[in-house]
This record gives C-alpha cells, structure tokens and sequence, in this order.
C-alpha cells in the first residue's frame, strides 16, 4: 500500500527510446490504467517500477522515496507478467504458493491462502497441474494468482487478462476491480484494451511510442481527448476525423473540398480561433454522434450507405459524404440497404476540433 | 454442376517419370546406402563383441593355444572364477575409489565454476576458452607432463611443495594413496571441464524471467538456486554425470602412463589388460570385460531412469 511516482522516467534499448520522459503519480489505493497499442513501452515502465530495469534517466518513488538503490525484492510488489514466468517444473498450487513459501510460512497457513487465491479465479480444479498441461487462459490465471496471493505495497499487471476468452474476460474485469477494493491496495495495471481501461481504471494514463499522451478519468479520456491519438485510440468504433477549415467571418466549418459547411457552435468557434492556422482543421465525431436519418432534414448532410455492418445489439454503418467516408452506429432495429441515400446530422455539440499541424485538440 | 468441381491439376498430364527406376523403392534406395557402414559396424563392433562372448565360455590362450578352433569350452566356469576371486573385487573396489571421488569431484567443480560464469563480466568468453583446453588435450599427453610433473625429485610439483613451500615431498606416484590421489587429480583436471561446459549450457537455458518473478516474488538466493536452477538445469547435468562415469570406468591410458598401473591404481581396464595381455588369459579376460560391461549398463540404466523421471516431471 503505497503511492508510486515515476518522474521524467527515460528507458532506452540502443536507438530505441522505449519510455520517453513518462511523468505519473499514482495515488496509494489508486487503480491506474495504462493503456496504449503494441511496443508503446507499457512492459518497460512497469519493469521499471518493479526494479527489473534500470531507467536511463528520472526516477520511480514509493511514497516519495526515491527507490533507484531498492532491489525488486525489497520493492514488496507483486507483478504479473505478460507472458506469465511459471515455474515449469512446479504444479499450479506450486507457483502460486511459491511466495508465500519464500516467506516461511506453515504448510498450513499457505494450503488455506493458496485455496482461498485459486477459488477466487476459479482455477480451484487445477491445482495440481504443471503449467504444460495448462491452456494459456489458465495459466494466466495462475499468474494472477502467484500475485493475488501476496499483501504487497503495489500490484503491477502486465495485460493479465489479454488471453481468455470476452465472456471471462468481461468477468474478471468485475471481479478485479472487486478484488482491488478488498484488498484496498494500489493497481498498476497495463493493458492495450481500451474497454479494460475505461471499465476498470480510477484513472488512465495513454501511452503511444514512449510518451504518455494524457492521463485522466475514464470519462475525462473519452469525453476529451488530448488529442488525435487518444481520440483514435480510445472508443471501440474509431472516431470520424474530417478535415476542414474554420471560416471566421461566417463561422462555418467548411471542409476541406467543399463538399460541405456547417456552422460551428460557440465551442467551436473558440477552438477553431485558437489554432495557429485555422484553415488547417480536423474536426472529430464520435460514431454515435452522427445521426443518421432517411428524411432530408434541415442542415443535414447528403450521403450514400456504403457498407453496413449489423452488430447484433446495435449497427455500424459506413456512410459516403462526399469523398470522405463516415462510421456511424445506429440503434440495431434502424436497417438500411447499401446504396441508400440518406441525410447525416453531427451532433456538434460533443463533436471535438484539432489542430492539424500539432494534432493537439483545440476544444 | 459435379463435373465442373474436377480441379485443372487432375485433367493435367502425369508428371513424367523421369529417371526413376520401378523396383528401386525408397526402403532399398536407403538400404543400399546404409550397407556399407552397416557390415563395417558389423565387422569391427559387433562380430568381436560376439566372438569374444564366445570366448569367455572357453579356457582359450591366444599365446599357447595355436588356434581358437581348439579352445576348450568351460562354460560358466571362467565367469565362477573371476566373481569369486577376492583381488578381481578389490579391482573392483580400486575403481571405485577412483571413480567415485573423481566423478564427484568434477561434477562439484565443472558445476561451480558455471555458477560462477552464469553472468555477464568482461572476458568471459576468453577465460571459457581457456577453462576448456584440458579436455583438448590427448589423455596419453596429458598424462606424460602430469607425470613429468608428479616426479618425485625433479617435478615442479615437488618443487612447490618443498622447496618454495617447505613440505616434506609427496612419492606422488609411486606410493600408493598418493598414486589414486594423483590419478584422481589429473583426471579432474582434465575432465572438470566438460561438466563445466555442460552446466553451463543448462543453466543459460534457465530462462531470465523466471529469476525476475522469483525477485519479485522475494525468494533468497538458496530458494532461487533449489527451486528453480537445479530441477532445470538437473537432467542435463545427470547426461554429463552419466558420460564421465562411463568414461572414467574404462579410463587405462591415464593410469597407464602414470604408473604403469602400479600399486594403488590398478583399475580394473588396468587389470583386465594384464589378465589379457600378460597372463594372456583370453578367455578369463574376455569374461571379465562381460562382467564390466553388465554393470556399467545396470549403473547408467539407473541414471538414465532417472533423467526420464526428471523428463517426465516437466510434463
Ligand atoms: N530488452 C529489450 N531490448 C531491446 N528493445 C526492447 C527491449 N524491451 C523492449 N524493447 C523495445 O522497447 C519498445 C517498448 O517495448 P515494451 O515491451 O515496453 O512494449 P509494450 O507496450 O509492453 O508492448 P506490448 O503491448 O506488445 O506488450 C519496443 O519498441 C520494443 O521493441
Ligand atoms: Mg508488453
């Protein structure tokens, strides 16, 4: 139980800047999500903070301590790896009581929290198995268990739950999340999941490419994106970007062929003002922002279905405006047909603004 | 509708039969091939294993008895003997004390200094080399300079001993503990390094991150070292411990060139080539070596159980 801090943390690998100058503060009994695509350098920070790298530059603190000369052993954390790290030779029970018998614990003391662990994850019937004769849902759940086991300062978790399968995947989101609030302890958890890290993160950090691009609540990180990455990145149908160009004296959006002008609202307006070259403008809209509708309506946009994508609980539709194409999610009981016409709205009151140069939102 | 399914490849002509001649079918083709290395095993290996099976059933002398076709069956009567004579058993207990020790000696050593080299440190690949250049040596040449240098009066080791130290000077080989403790030492020095070599391609096997989840998972160095070093690392070392058992059974060249197989170092090859070539006592000699040869399988059929019991575990 402890809070961690990690300041201009730098981590290279010869030309490769794995982690580039990554400030984050996690409070104690925090949950931390660090999210971000593959090779973002979520594995290399976490290692950094277990102690099993030495960062280039900056420094990780425990508490405000400065923990540059603590071994990862007197560190006190817990860590799942990415690719587990079972002993091969030691049955599931083995390795999760492993630490518990690295601390000299009695026989009996260690059956009762090794059974209590494996119940948890449900992985109870498995316990006399060899990691070989385990699939790699549940060795993964073993590793969670080899961690789960203990009473660290911290939990750091490197994409635990990236090999079951959605539905138990969904459930140990819940029961993780459940699990941290009893144990009240700090989670560092990595994930390139972006619905993991909205479901469970107190707070979510993005990572691309070694830099953190935001960190924020789950609905800060959605609702605002800092810019273009996390705005692609985060939400489960990619967000529309349109290039266009603010027309101050109008105060139009128009975009960036002509094909079409929308007036910008006064949000907007003050974003669109803020760019250095507001001819040069992305403008972001979330798939269920786009309204789409088979009446002509006023201020509305012509477009041409151009593939439909039913999803059972709702549809994905890719819609043609112009020569840009737009993803939109409808309700699943609105059908249409390919080819068919129809009259697109933006919600442009959640709709957001980018600076095409920087990337960086304007709104 | 079924007759437009037929794939072009089957309407194409057969591919055509080029060189390939009928009978020559791939068994015989391999056959052939094999033949030769085949009957040269069979000549050299297997016929002189048999022949000399054969032999141990008779009283033949290759030096006395003008042909072998004369050789008078005894039957069991040569094994009787060579298991009831106590000096074939303190031939016996002779090798023991030399293979026992040696074995365990390289092994403790060849394993330490790997747990050693298991690290990154500059020159590593060097001093591995250098480590393993005794085993390069000839065993006859290196039993040439060790006896050079065991010499009671003008070798370097007495010099050492005596002169630099001021010891009283070791009969190195020529008493007869210090003869065993000679051999015992030459044989470590020029075998410790195989085990070496061994261990150490088990242990940069272990993978890194099972040490990083121990650290993390704050086992001490001794549980690190029990729990994850030696069940991996086991089964290869049990291979390496199984050669030099083998090997050191049937070491002659060393013991001979170092004392002739004086006292104190009469292994059993030792004794079985003086029963064979100074009593010429074919028949006896050819049942002591099937004597030999019987242990040493039930010896590494046990070790080899147990490496499969190791294997099994991983399972
Ligand atoms: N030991 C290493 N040696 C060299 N390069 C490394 C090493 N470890 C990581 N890298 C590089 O550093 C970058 C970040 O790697 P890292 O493993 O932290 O990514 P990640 O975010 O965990 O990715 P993933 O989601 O695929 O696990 C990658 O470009 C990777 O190639
Ligand atoms: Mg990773």
């Amino acid at each position: 139980m402890s809070s961690i801090t990690l300041q201009n943390l730098t981590k290279r690998f010869g030309a490769t800047v794995a982690v580039n100058d990554l400030s984050l503060h996690i409070d104690d009994r925090e949950f931390v999500v660090v999210v971000g695509p593959t090779g973002a350098g979520k594995t290399t920070t976490l290692r950094c903070v277990a102690g099993l790298e030495k960062p280039d530059d900056g420094m990780v603190l425990f508490d405000g301590q400065d923990v540059r000369s603590v071994s990862p052993a007197e560190r006190d954390v817990a860590f799942v790896f990415q690719n587990y790290a079972l002993y091969p030779r030691k049955t599931a029970f083995e390795n999760i009581a492993f630490p518990l018998q690295a601390r000299n614990l009695s026989a009996a003391e260690i059956k009762a929290e090794v059974e209590r662990t494996a119940r948890m994850l449900r992985i109870h019937h498995l316990l006399d198995r060899r990691p070989a004769q385990l699939s790699g849902g549940e060795q993964q759940r073993v590793a969670l268990g080899r961690a789960m086991v203990r009473r660290p300062r911290a939990f750091l978790m490197d994409e635990p739950l990236t090999n079951l399968d959605f539905q138990l995947r969904a459930q140990m989101r819940s029961e993780l999340k459940r699990i941290q609030r009893e144990l009240d302890n700090t989670f560092f958890y990595v994930t390139n999941d972006q619905v993991e890290a909205l479901s469970m993160g107190d707070r979510i950090a993005v990572l691309n490419a070694g830099t953190l691009h935001q960190v924020g609540t789950p609905q800060e990180i959605y609702e605002h994106p800092a810019d273009l990455f996390v705005a692609a990145f985060i939400g489960s149908i990619r967000m529309n970007f349109l290039r266009c160009a603010f027309i101050a004296d109008t105060g139009a959006l128009v975009s960036a062929d002509g094909g079409w002008s929308l007036p910008a609202p006064p949000r907007l307006r003050e974003g669109a003002q803020k760019s250095k070259d507001p001819g040069q403008l992305i403008l972001g809209v979330r798939p269920e922002d786009v309204l789409l509708s088979t009446e002509a309506g006023n201020g509305a946009l012509e477009g041409q279905v151009y593939v439909a994508e039913p999803l059972g609980n709702h549809n994905v539709y890719n819609v043609r405006i112009g020569p840009a194409l737009v993803r939109v999610k409808t309700p699943a009981t609105f059908m249409l047909d390919a080819e068919a016409r129809v009259s697109v709205q933006f919600n442009m009151a959640r709709a957001h603004l980018f600076d095409s140069a920087t990337e960086q939102a304007l709104t | 509708m079924t007759t437009q399914s037929i794939t072009p490849e089957t309407t194409r002509p057969a591919a055509k039969p080029g060189l390939r001649l009928r009978w020559l079918s791939d068994r015989l083709l391999a056959g052939t091939f094999l033949a030769p290395t085949l009957l040269l095993l069979l000549f050299i290996t297997i016929f002189p294993l048999i022949w000399s099976l054969y032999l141990s059933f008779t009283s033949y002398n290759v030096n006395s008895d003008p042909s072998w076709l004369e050789a008078k069956w005894v039957g069991v009567d040569n094994y009787v003997y060579m298991l009831t004579t106590p000096r074939v058993w303190e031939r016996f207990i002779e090798s023991a004390t030399f293979v026992v020790p040696t074995v365990t000696l390289e092994f403790l050593l060849g394993f330490g200094i790997a747990l050693l080299f298991n690290r990154e440190f500059k020159g590593r690949g060097l001093i591995t080399t250098v480590i393993l250049i005794p085993m390069m040596v000839a065993p006859l040449v290196a039993g040439l300079f060790w006896r050079f240098m065991f010499q009671a009066d003008i070798g370097i080791v007495n010099y050492l001993i005596h002169d630099v130290l001021g010891f009283q000077p070791v009969f190195w080989l020529t008493d007869r503990t210090s003869a065993m403790i000679s051999l015992i030492i030459v044989d470590t020095w020029q075998w410790t390094p195989f085990i070496f070599l061994i261990s150490l391609a088990g242990l940069t096997a272990v993978p890194k991150y099972l040490y990083e989840a121990a650290d993390v998972d704050r086992a001490s160095t001794w549980f690190k070292f029990r729990h994850i070093t030696l069940p991996l690392v086991w089964p290869l070392l049990l291979i390496g411990i199984i050669f030099r058992l083998m090997d050191a059974y049937k070491l002659f060249e060393l013991a001979w060139v170092l004392t002739s197989g004086g006292p104190g170092t009469r292994v059993l090859p030792v004794h079985l080539y003086k029963i064979a070539f100074g009593d010429f006592a074919t028949g006896r000699a050819s049942a002591l070596g099937y004597i030999m040869l019987v242990v040493i399988i039930a010896l590494a059929n046990l070790l080899v159980r147990a490496i499969n019991r190791s294997r099994a575990a991983e399972v």
